[in-house]
């Protein structure tokens, strides 16, 4: 690439971004202005905004009205440039783009799966295009059929009997986030001179590794010249860069727009732009040729459009995820590795569309919360949370270390490097269910099926710690090393066959990949140990009844364990107890060193996750009782917390728990849940951990009784 | 999960909870979503989560949509039974002598 300080780049810092290299965050580094202000500048919602707005909730009426579709493609296969344009209201929205050629009408993205993209229209009343089934059946692979072709028999058993569960198997698999501001900053053709740069200067050992290398940045170029196309269907020409705030908004969309029109991943994330774009917004306003309720319009008809975002999705989806949530998180604030906070007025402007445009869970605003962020911008963050409950927060001085200052996060915790580091999504693996294989030999304790490996049970009346662990330890081998095979075929099919073209084409060529595991059920297995360990567990054996299809029994499973009785008392976790506390910590650490010994596709890095509450409900369902007491189907417990009820100390002891799992085995994500009484806010002491009976408060409440809050002998 | 209830006419005190994310996070917290609900006009109850908000991605279901030969799956779990190597399987004729087997980094197919 030539060293051309563009026209378009008038009034900003040169440095290496305006060189030879790509570099996003050098550019933001040198432009970036901090704000330390309070939110008095911010500016009430525009006339056109108000008009759009209402237009954009009579449709989400109408949808819901219809039952939650309002409008479905069947035949245009979506591609970046499937589609004509389509406007909400031409003449009031400032961002244009839509997904397909109608606001909410829902893409057909048969590429992941043909039958869940036929399942997703039938239950909705509509039937894919016979011709488009038969494509996809007879002539061009799935994602789905890809990896349905390489499961061994054993990967569809443990698949089936829910030991791993949300494998990305049947559509995309999400967690990649691209740089969309390098459409913005370079403009396509740039970015396309850079791809070709990648490719040319890539090995030319025809190994497959870089046989590979070579065609995915083949097709990431040829995504960026669809990308460009899909700028001039809407009449702009985004092959330049952006020379005002108000394109620079619109490049940025259509690099995400393009990216939702191509696939269909459960957390399509939007990245780290606020800051980014407020520098085009300060020099415009210095400029004179934009005033803040100007600024603020380009924001929230940005954030409409991300409201709008729209995906066919199973019943079995929509069971689990109500509301249409596509996880577009943006990231917002955070400090620099230098020290300086990057808060600036555009981080209170896209927290205001909140205000703006009411509360809603997408996009999903994510601040990057640090001890160093200016208190007005703290303030402001809690009033909206208080007056939203929109907005989540993640500990930058935690992701900082790791991650630097130019992360974003995905979906929810995962933390990424923006444009060079990509996740592989990996589900969950459940602990809890591996510890009753352990204790049955393999036997599914629910199926009765054989679905571990034949050891032998352990058939002993009271369970003995060491015995349990030396075949809990066998079965966790066992465990980790179909779990992470199983992903290595759903990633090297995703890759083959439902490659994120355009959100790749905006990454580096050389991406460091994270191989995300997870683990669901550890606070269970940890108080199941230590029941096993200080307290009397025995075990309750009875014979299962094993099933066809159809109903009829075919053989029976003889002396499964399917119950336990405890007695006595045991340590919990939670309770800033070490005595379970470490094992929770050595199970944490076990478990992801017996994951990285494994080979990870394109040598992705093993992280690990121990989050999410209803993946622990379905998880809890596919769970027989175990050893602490909890019964089967009942929900395990979220991520790392303690057990509903079990944590008896207070909040200081349960984060002091959690605290404790050790963060270099989980980069992913550790998660703790809790609650806050709002006049203890300033009192530790006074923060209630566990559940509380809301229904009979409330009653107790309309009855008149005079509660301010909780009973004593329910917590502090 | 833990929902609590208080009488609270002062609409939020954001400061005081700016201060408890602050010290959350110092403790080790990492991640956390706040939610505010209002029980009656004079009680608000609130939440703070450290899991993925309500639901987060990697809930994301099994799709069980594609195991129409879930027939074929060995009822008795048998996967193990022949899973024994047969030499006289080996397309390759590979005779059990691993002595020129050696490891080229450049045939690794990823």
């Amino acid at each position: 690439m030539s060293d051309v300080f563009c026209p378009e780049w008038e009034g900003f810092t040169p440095g290496r971004w305006s060189g030879t290299s790509v570099n996003v965050r050098d550019f933001i580094k040198r432009n970036y202005t901090p704000y330390d202000g309070d939110e008095s500048f911010l500016s009430p919602p525009s006339e056109r905004t108000k008009k759009l707005w209402a237009q954009v909730l009579d449709l989400f009426e109408q949808e819901r009205a219809k039952g939650g579709v309002l409008d479905m493609d069947t035949k245009i296969i979506s591609t970046v440039t499937s589609h004509g344009a389509g406007y909400i209201d031409k003449e009031l929205e400032q961002i244009v783009g839509l997904q397909t050629d109608k606001p909410l009408k829902r893409a057909l993205m048969p590429f992941g799966g043909i039958r869940m993209a036929v399942e997703a229209c039938r239950q909705n009343g509509y039937e894919v295009d016979p011709s488009v089934i038969e494509i996809f059946t007879k002539y061009r692979k799935t994602h789905n059929q890809g990896v349905f072709d390489a499961y061994t028999p054993e990967m569809r058993a443990v698949r089936h009997a829910g030991i791993i569960t949300g494998l990305p198997d049947a559509y995309g698999r999400g967690r990649i986030i691209g740089d969309y501001r390098r459409v913005a900053l370079y403009g396509v053709d740039r970015l396309i001179a850079d791809k070709q740069e990648q490719i040319d200067t890539s090995l030319v050992r025809m190994t497959s590794k870089n046989i590979r290398l070579r065609e995915e940045l083949a097709e990431q170029k040829r995504a960026l010249g669809e990308l460009k196309e899909l700028g001039k269907i809407y009449g702009f020409d985004i092959s330049r860069p952006a020379a005002n705030a108000k394109e620079a908004v619109q490049w940025l969309y259509f690099g995400y727009l393009a990216a939702v029109k191509e696939q269909n991943g459960a957390a399509m994330s939007l990245g780290r732009t606020s800051t980014f774009l407020d520098i085009y917004i300060q020099r415009d306003l210095a400029r004179g040729i934009l005033t803040e309720e100007g600024a603020q319009e380009l924001i929230d008809h940005f954030i409409m459009k991300l409201r709008m975002v729209k995906f066919a999705r199973t019943p079995e989806y929509n069971q689990l995820f109500s509301g249409d949530p596509q996880w577009v998180t943006e990231s917002i604030g955070g400090v620099a590795i230098d020290g300086e906070h990057m808060v600036t007025k555009n981080s209170f402007r896209y927290l205001h569309t909140l205000e703006n445009l009411g509360p809603a869970p997408e996009p999903n605003l994510t601040v990057l919360w640090s001890v160093k962020l200016p208190q007005a911008f703290k303030r402001y963050c809690a009033k909206i949370s208080i007056q939203t409950s929109s907005v989540q927060y993640e500990n930058d001085d935690l992701m900082r270390a790791v991650h630097g200052d130019d992360y974003a996060i995905a979906c929810c915790v995962s933390s990424m490097r923006v444009g060079k580091e990509m996740q592989f999504f990996g589900a969950r693996a459940n602990l809890a269910k591996c510890l009753l294989y352990a204790i049955n030999g393999g036997v599914d304790e629910k199926l009765g099926l054989q679905i571990g490996p034949k050891f032998r049970p352990i058939t002993d009346e009271v369970l003995d710690y060491d015995t349990v662990m030396e075949r809990y330890t066998d079965m966790m081998e066992w465990l980790a090393g179909i779990y992470v095979n199983t992903l290595n075929v759903i990633h090297y099919m995703h890759d083959k066959y439902c490659y994120e073209r355009v959100q790749m084409a905006l990454h580096d060529r050389d991406v460091k990949r994270y191989f995300a595991t997870g683990i669901a059920g550890l606070s269970v297995v940890a108080d199941s140990l230590s029941a096993i360990k200080y307290a009397k567990v025995r075990p309750v054996r009875r014979d299962i009844e094993i099933k066809d299809k159809s109903g009829k029994v075919v053989d029976i499973a003889r002396d499964v364990v399917t119950d336990y009785v405890v007695e006595g008392d045991f340590p919990k976790y939670g309770n800033n107890d070490d005595r379970v506390d470490q094992i929770a910590v050595d199970l944490v650490r076990t478990f992801m060193n017996m994951i990285r010994k494994h080979h990870t596709y394109r040598d992705g890095v093993p992280t690990m996750s121990i989050l999410t509450i209803t993946s622990n409900v379905v998880y809890g369902k596919k769970t027989g009782s175990t050893p602490d007491g909890r019964k089967i189907g009942v929900p395990l417990a979220p991520g790392a917390n303690p057990m509903h009820g079990r944590d008896s100390h207070g909040a200081a002891a349960s984060l002091a728990s959690v605290a404790k799992l050790p963060f270099r085995h989980a980069q992913d994500g550790i998660s703790n849940t809790f609650s806050i009484i709002p006049d203890a806010l300033g009192k530790d002491d006074r923060i209630f951990m566990g559940d509380l009976d809301i229904a009979s408060i409330a009653q107790a409440m309309q009855n008149g009784d005079e509660s301010e809050g909780i009973s004593e002998d329910k917590g502090e | 999960m833990g929902f609590i209830l208080k009488d609270d006419n002062s609409n939020g005190e954001p400061e005081d909870l700016a201060a408890m994310i602050d010290r959350l996070f110092q403790q080790g917290g990492g991640h956390l979503v706040i939610n505010m609900d209002e029980l009656n006009e004079n009680v608000r109850f609130t939440t703070a989560r450290g899991d993925c908000a309500e639901v987060g991605a990697c809930a994301q279901p099994t799709e069980f949509i594609n195991e129409d030969d879930e027939n074929d799956l060995p009822l008795d779990g048998d996967f193990y039974e022949d899973d024994e190597y047969d030499p006289a399987d080996d397309e390759d004729g590979f005779d059990g002598d691993y002595e020129d087997d050696e490891y080229n980094e450049d045939e690794e197919d990823d």
